[in-house]
C-alpha cells in the first residue's frame, strides 16, 4: 500500500479538509498534477478546477472544487491554499446547473454592457462546481 | 407619605429597565465577540501559510531583478496617501470609536506636515458621521464588517484600493484599524498595506541548508497571483479584528453600564426607604400628637 500524508485545503472563510491522503490531483495553472509521498517541495499556482484527494484505507475519493489559490508541497505535507473550495458533495447538484445556464446566458449576449471577462469566469467558477458535484456523486466519497 | 417617594420608585423602575438593555447588550457583545474571534482563528492557518509561501518566495526571488508594482512604489512623487479607517456603525461601544478617529486625526497631522494629503476611505458610519460634519468626507462609507463578512464581501474595497493605488492616484494605502489584544484592550494602529512591506527573510534555514523549492508555472506568475491576494488577507484580518475589538469594547461599555445603574438602584432603593420611613414618622407623630391633644 502506497504510504500517506498529511494535506489540509484551507481558505481564507476556514478549513474545508483535513486529512492523511495517499495522493491529490490539483488544478495547476498549467494544466492538472498529482502528488504523491515524496514529492519535490513545490509552490505551484492554481486554477479553477476540481480537487480530487485520494484517502488511504478504503478507495475513497474526496471532490473539492476550488476557484484560484496555491499549493505547497514540503516535508510535513501538502496545503492548498484556495480562495474559494467547496466539497463537490455539499453542492446542490440542481442549483449548480442553473447557475451554470444562468452564466452562459448572460454572456451569450442576451444582456448589453457586461464584463465579459469576469462572466466568462464566473461561467467557468458555474461549470466547475457543477462537474465537482456530479463527480462527488459519481464516485464513492467519505463522509465529510 | 413624603413627597417623592412615588418619584423615586418611578425613577427605579426606570433604571432597572436600562439595566437590563444594557444587560443584554453585553450579553450580545459577548456572543458577537466569541464568534468573530472563532472567523479570526479560522482564517489564520490560511494567512499563516500565505505568509510561508511568500517568505519562501522572497527567499528565491531575492536579489533577482524581478519586481512587482506592489513591492515597491510606483507614484513615489504623488503628494497623496489612501488610509482606509475602520469604524463601527453601532455606537454604544465607550472610547473605541473616539480612539480611532483620533488616530486617523494624528495620522492626517503627520502626513501633512510631510507635505501629502490623506484621502480617506471610511468603513463604518461612525467615523464617516465625524469626518462629514468637518466636510472631510467625500462620497459615502462602506458599512462595517462583521463576523458575518466573508473574503469575497471584501470585493469593492479591494477593487477600489487596487485601482487607486495601480491609477498612481495615492502613493501609499494605509490601514487604520483597532488592534485585538484582549477583551478590554484594543490599540488603534496605523499599518501600511500598499506598498507591501515584505515578510522578514527566513533566517538561513535551521538545518543548515536551503530547500529547493521549484516554482510553478514561474516565480514572477506566483507573485503575480499571490501578492494581491496577501494584501486581500491582511485587508479581511484587520476587519475582522476591527470588529472582535468594537465587540470587546462595548462589552466592556455595557458591563459597566449594567454596573453603574446596579449602583443607582442601590442608592434610589434607600432613598425611597428613607423617604417611606420619614413618611410613616411624620404620620405616627400626627396620631400621637392628636391624642396627646385629646388627653390634654
Amino acid at each position: 500500500m502506497a504510504s500517506d500524508f498529511a494535506v489540509k485545503v484551507v481558505t481564507p472563510d476556514g478549513e474545508v479538509w483535513s486529512g492523511r491522503a495517499v495522493s491529490v490531483i490539483v488544478p495547476g495553472l498549467d494544466g492538472y498534477f498529482g502528488v504523491w509521498q515524496g514529492h519535490a517541495p513545490l509552490v505551484a499556482g492554481m486554477g479553477i478546477g476540481t480537487l480530487s484527494i485520494k484517502t488511504p484505507g478504503e478507495v475513497v475519493v474526496d471532490v473539492i472544487a476550488v476557484s484560484g489559490g496555491f499549493v505547497e508541497v514540503s516535508r510535513e505535507g501538502v496545503t492548498i491554499l484556495a480562495e474559494a473550495a467547496e466539497m463537490g458533495g455539499s453542492i446542490d447538484t440542481i442549483r449548480a446547473s442553473e447557475s451554470e445556464t444562468r452564466a452562459r446566458e448572460r454572456l451569450s449576449g442576451k444582456f448589453a454592457n457586461i464584463d465579459i471577462e469576469r462572466a466568462q469566469v464566473a461561467l467557468r467558477k458555474a461549470a466547475n462546481r457543477r462537474r465537482a458535484a456530479e463527480l462527488a456523486r459519481s464516485r464513492p466519497t467519505s463522509m465529510v | 407619605m413624603a413627597k417623592g417617594g412615588k418619584e423615586i420608585r418611578r425613577r427605579i423602575k426606570s433604571v432597572k429597565n436600562t439595566q437590563q438593555i444594557t444587560k443584554a447588550m453585553k450579553m450580545v457583545a459577548a456572543a458577537r465577540l466569541r464568534k468573530s474571534e472563532g472567523r479570526t482563528q479560522a482564517s489564520r492557518p490560511y494567512s499563516d501559510t500565505l505568509r510561508r509561501v511568500m517568505q519562501r518566495l522572497g527567499d528565491v526571488t531575492s536579489g533577482g531583478s524581478f519586481e512587482h508594482p506592489f513591492l515597491r512604489h510606483i507614484a513615489p512623487d504623488v503628494p497623496k496617501v489612501l488610509a482606509v479607517l475602520f469604524t463601527s456603525d453601532k455606537g454604544l461601544c465607550g472610547s473605541f470609536n473616539t480612539n480611532l478617529v483620533r488616530k486617523a486625526e494624528e495620522f492626517i497631522r503627520q502626513q501633512t506636515q510631510a507635505g501629502r494629503q490623506v484621502e480617506l476611505v471610511l468603513v463604518g458610519r461612525k467615523g464617516y458621521q465625524y469626518f462629514k460634519s468637518r466636510g472631510l468626507a467625500s462620497g459615502d462609507y462602506i458599512a462595517s464588517y462583521t463576523h458575518k463578512s466573508s473574503f469575497a464581501d471584501m470585493k469593492p474595497l479591494v477593487n477600489l484600493l487596487t485601482s487607486a493605488y495601480m491609477g498612481q492616484q495615492v502613493s501609499e494605502v494605509y490601514l487604520i484599524y483597532s488592534r485585538f489584544v484582549n477583551v478590554v484592550k484594543n490599540i488603534p494602529s496605523v499599518v501600511r498595506l500598499l506598498p507591501i512591506e515584505a515578510p522578514p527573510q527566513a533566517e538561513a534555514s535551521s538545518s543548515g541548508f536551503r530547500e529547493d523549492v521549484s516554482l510553478e508555472p514561474s516565480p514572477e506568475a506566483l507573485l503575480e497571483v499571490l501578492l494581491p491576494r496577501y494584501f486581500q488577507t491582511v485587508l479581511f484580518q484587520a476587519a475582522l479584528e476591527n470588529f472582535t475589538s468594537e465587540n470587546g469594547s462595548r462589552m466592556v461599555a455595557m458591563e459597566n453600564a449594567t454596573k453603574a445603574a446596579g449602583d443607582m438602584i442601590v442608592d434610589l432603593t434607600l432613598q425611597y426607604n428613607k423617604a417611606r420611613q420619614a413618611g410613616i414618622t411624620l404620620e405616627l407623630l400626627d396620631i400621637v400628637g392628636g391624642a396627646e391633644a385629646l388627653k390634654g
